[in-house]
């Protein structure tokens, strides 16, 4: 699952000229842990009910309470299961002809956005450590940028390596772009 | 005269009822969480204005979903706290 178009995707603040060129998110296996708890969780209420009479002690509770408790638990397991999936599917970094946007999703009342020209970028690099990350192929990339600007960091995007190299090829179209541009504007009447 | 305070406030736990108290403390909580789900359902409304794909549609109706889940639930929890 390489970073790509794989979906048209429009964001808020995108220019007239502006295309969106990659949208990137971290790689689907970095949502394992919290799949796994909240599989177990829900599977919680089938061991629960049978603790009372390991314990020794008997729980005067109806049927129809007994399903209320399980309906309530199911709906806070799948609610936050969701939140989950909402922090993975709103972390998006990006890439359009112009700029690099970069959207943090940290929780449901806070979410930040920042932005960088690719004339900005000055260095590329990624890194990728650990059995998981190297068997999945999925790691972090930083762009680092000029003088007192903040760096970027996307952090667990599949295939690193070669975003990377796209990211290098759309800041150095444009460079090119840009160049081209100046030439213009100096040469003489 | 000895006044017996004592048990004026002593609550008698063996009449109490565990499975109204069950009850009432679900409904607490399928409120609080129905209050969460409405902001859950707004937020996913925002975000899909910010970041607009094809798929927020699905993601609308999951939110959508989830608090109508968390209304039918509450209005089911209340039923058996009035019976």
């Amino acid at each position: 699952m390489a970073g790509s178009l794989q979906e048209p995707a429009r964001f808020e603040g995108e220019l007239k000229e502006e295309k969106v060129l990659f949208l990137l998110r971290p790689h689907i296996i970095t949502n394992l842990k919290w799949v796994l708890i909240a599989a177990f969780l829900a599977a919680l209420p089938i061991i629960i009910p049978f603790l009372p009479n390991i314990l020794g002690f008997n729980l005067q509770i109806s049927a129809s309470t007994s399903l209320l408790a399980f309906l309530t638990w199911e709906l806070i397991v799948l609610g936050a299961s969701f939140q989950y999936f909402l922090f993975w599917y709103f972390n998006i970094y990006i890439l359009t002809n112009k700029r690099i946007v970069d959207i943090n999703f940290y929780s449901i009342f806070y979410h930040k956005v920042s932005q960088m020209a690719l004339q900005n970028v000055q260095d590329v690099t990624y890194s990728k450590g650990g059995i998981a990350q190297n068997f999945f192929d999925y790691g972090d990339v930083h762009i680092q940028t000029a003088g007192t600007l903040l760096n970027f960091d996307f952090l667990g995007i599949p295939d690193p390596e070669g975003n990377v190299k796209k990211i290098l090829d759309l800041v150095s179209d444009n460079k090119k772009a840009e160049g081209r541009y100046e030439n213009r504007t100096i040469q003489p009447n | 005269m000895k006044i017996e305070l004592f048990n004026l406030t002593k609550i008698n736990l063996e009449n109490l009822n565990f499975d109204f108290l069950t009850v009432l403390f679900l409904s607490f909580v399928l409120g609080m969480y129905l209050i969460f789900s409405f902001l859950v359902y707004k937020q996913v409304r925002v975000l899909n204005k910010n970041i607009q794909t094809n798929t927020g549609i699905v993601l609308d109706a999951l939110s959508l979903a989830n608090l109508l889940g968390a209304v039918v639930i509450f209005i089911f929890a209340v039923s058996l706290l009035i019976r």
